[in-house]
């Protein structure tokens, strides 16, 4: 049913419902995470924040359909960690931005990810955290746009189970359905391995 | 407040029930179709708060007609307090003017308090109320002031209404105050089961449950549920009654609860067998919305990027939206944010911005996409002088050197009466 087909070609993880995943970034990681959830199917997508300021359109502009989305907000960012456990144990796919997130909290959301089997964004607007229990962890920036005018994101990997980790340069193709990756540059798939974050 | 007294004495009831109060009550609940609130006035009157209802009947004397038409041989009377309702139906005086020319034992006094007020020559009510409180309260009790005082309506009197009839409600009292929260939530179950079971002969749904504790210090507190589609099943209700518990103050303890709902048809068995819609997840949104608001997004049809979407309720159905068109930002800002730029006049984008105290150098840059505003719409009274060209918007889509892309716009053109300004109104 949910099914994310992004990183086909790249040697990195599909992301697979029923796991939990940390982006951590500067601003480009809403749009990126718009277009992770684009990518699944089904069920409804929770956002969940203080107060969501998305904007459809531009969402629909991701392929993330506007209809699907249900916004929940929630002052306290404990309550929002409930909100998130709730609606991934129910079968929703689920994203939002939390400033600090412990190991324990990380672990719930994996097993409530996999008792609905959605998948799970937290995003970080700060500092990555080092927590293992995401299944996947990654580092998104901006990268100054292809000489067509396609976006382009700079994605670090930091951890993954099994895969070693790496920096990509991703770019958004043009071809509007699919809105399928491309390696920048000409495919130069893994340009460093990463130090371990410190 | 209307007062009726029944003088003839209460109509003959079955001699098997308890006598008079039960034939009491029977007689409130059929003059609940006058107005919802009745209270049985024993040992034989009835108070009926009228306010605001006796225009439904044609007037208050007709009303009265009709009442008396119900009970013949009842006296009605209308006062503007339940105390002077009572003397008057008693004395047989229609006007609430002429209350100071009854006698005072209309105030239905005790027999050594009436017989000192007579030997003193108090004999009416008029003469009682030229006494100043302080000699009132001196020569008799406070409860002659305190009768008084309801009389005139100083003091509410607490009357006993009859509960309007409320369909979907279950009750439990305790002697024993409930203290714990284990104690709330098993009777909290006890009486959602009961009402489920109710609810699932009907064939109804619950939309709304209020539940209300009465506590030992007379206060009463509560806690609403709203639900994403009809619902009646226990479990899931009292699961989401055990999230709310929480912010439940039991105080010293609670002696009564009572759980209230408004109720949708909900067709018993198998909606997927060409059953009714029902939408999907709605155990989900229910379990969420304890915690957060929850909402979904609509599209508007306006061409003004902040008005092209509306929230509604999550129990909706999810809107459709159109495909993407023009490029728009991923995050709106509820409210643009002024931005200092470098532009080249006339209406190019511009080379510099700082905004929230960076400063991005641009290197990118698609528009200028023109957007007026709607001139059908009422503006604020400030907006209403300014010239049609100042509120034009040209809005660009724009990447810094760091690949960062923005959405910002220009309002106002070269050469007006204001400079242009700039403004940021989305981030990609």
């Amino acid at each position: 049913m949910t099914n994310v087909a992004l990183f086909s070609g790249l040697p990195c993880p599909e992301i697979q419902p029923g796991t939990v995943h940390e982006i951590a970034g500067d601003q480009s990681i809403m749009s990126f995470a718009a277009l992770l959830l684009g990518r699944t199917r089904g069920a409804p997508v929770c956002w969940v924040g203080t107060s969501v300021d998305l904007y459809p359109p531009g969402l629909a502009g991701l392929a993330l359909d506007p209809g699907r989305l249900v916004l929940a907000e929630a002052e306290r960012e404990q309550d929002r960690l409930a909100l998130l456990e709730t609606a991934l144990a129910g079968g929703l796919h689920a994203a939002g931005p939390v400033e600090r997130i412990s190991r324990l909290a990380v672990r719930r959301l994996a097993l409530a990810a996999r008792r609905g089997q959605a998948v799970g964004l937290v995003l970080n607007m700060g500092k990555a955290s080092d927590s293992n229990a995401f299944s996947t962890r990654w580092r998104i920036g901006a990268e100054p746009s292809g000489p067509d005018g396609a976006r382009r994101w700079r994605a670090e990997l930091l951890h993954a189970r099994g895969v070693p980790p790496g920096a990509f340069g991703l770019e958004l193709g043009h071809d509007g359905a699919t809105h399928a990756f491309d390696l920048a540059g000409g495919g130069i798939a893994r340009q460093q391995p990463l130090r371990r974050a410190s | 407040m209307l007062s009726i007294w029944l003088a003839a004495g209460l109509p003959a009831s079955n001699p098997s029930d308890a006598p008079a109060e039960r034939a009491l009550d029977q007689l409130a609940l059929r003059c609940q179709g006058f107005t919802p609130l009745v209270a049985p006035d024993p040992p034989d009157g009835l108070l009926l708060d009228i306010t605001g209802c006796a225009h439904l009947f044609g007037g208050e004397a007709r009303l009265c007609a009709r009442i008396g038409a119900m009970l013949p041989g009842a006296r009605i009377a209308i006062g503007g307090t339940a105390m002077a309702a009572r003397a008057l139906a008693r004395h047989g005086i229609t006007s609430d003017a002429r209350l100071d020319t009854l006698p005072v034992t209309a105030l239905g006094l005790e027999a050594p308090v009436a017989r000192r007020l007579h030997r003193l020559g108090i004999r009416r009510i008029g003469a009682l109320t030229r006494l100043s409180r302080s000699e009132i309260r001196a020569g008799f009790s406070e409860d002659l002031l305190l009768r008084l005082d309801r009389l005139h309506g100083r003091v509410a009197e607490p009357l006993h209404f009859l509960p309007p009839p409320a369909a979907w409600r279950e009750a439990e009292s305790h002697h024993e105050p409930l203290l714990t929260a284990e104690q709330l939530r098993a009777a909290l179950a006890r009486l959602v089961i009961r009402l489920c079971d109710r609810l699932e002969a009907a064939e109804c749904g619950l939309t709304i449950l209020q539940v209300r504790f009465r506590r030992v210090d007379a206060r009463v507190v509560g806690e609403t549920i709203g639900f994403a589609a009809p619902a009646r099943d226990a479990p899931h209700i009292c699961r989401l009654l055990a999230e709310r518990l929480n912010r439940v103050d039991p105080g010293f303890g609670v002696e009564g609860l009572e759980i209230e709902g408004e109720v949708a048809a909900l067709p018993a068995g198998q909606p997927e067998l060409g059953g009714a819609f029902r939408p999907e997840h709605t155990q989900t949104f229910d379990l969420l919305a304890t915690r957060a608001r929850l909402s979904r997004l609509a599209p508007v049809a306006s061409h003004v990027p902040e008005r092209a979407m509306r929230r509604i309720p999550v129990t909706e159905p999810p809107p459709g939206w159109p495909p993407a068109g023009h490029p728009r930002p991923v995050r709106l800002f509820v409210r643009p944010e002024r931005i200092e730029v470098i532009a080249p006049v006339p209406d190019d984008p511009p080379l510099l911005m700082r905004w929230r105290g960076a400063s991005h150098r641009i290197t990118r840059a698609t528009g200028p996409e023109r957007i007026a505003r709607e001139w059908w719409r009422h503006e604020s009274p400030e907006a209403a002088g300014r010239a049609e060209v100042e509120m034009l918007r040209d809005y660009y889509a724009i990447e810094d050197e760091a690949g960062q892309r923005f959405w910002v716009f220009r309002t106002g053109l070269h050469g007006g009466a204001r400079p242009p300004r700039w403004f940021i109104h989305g981030v990609f």
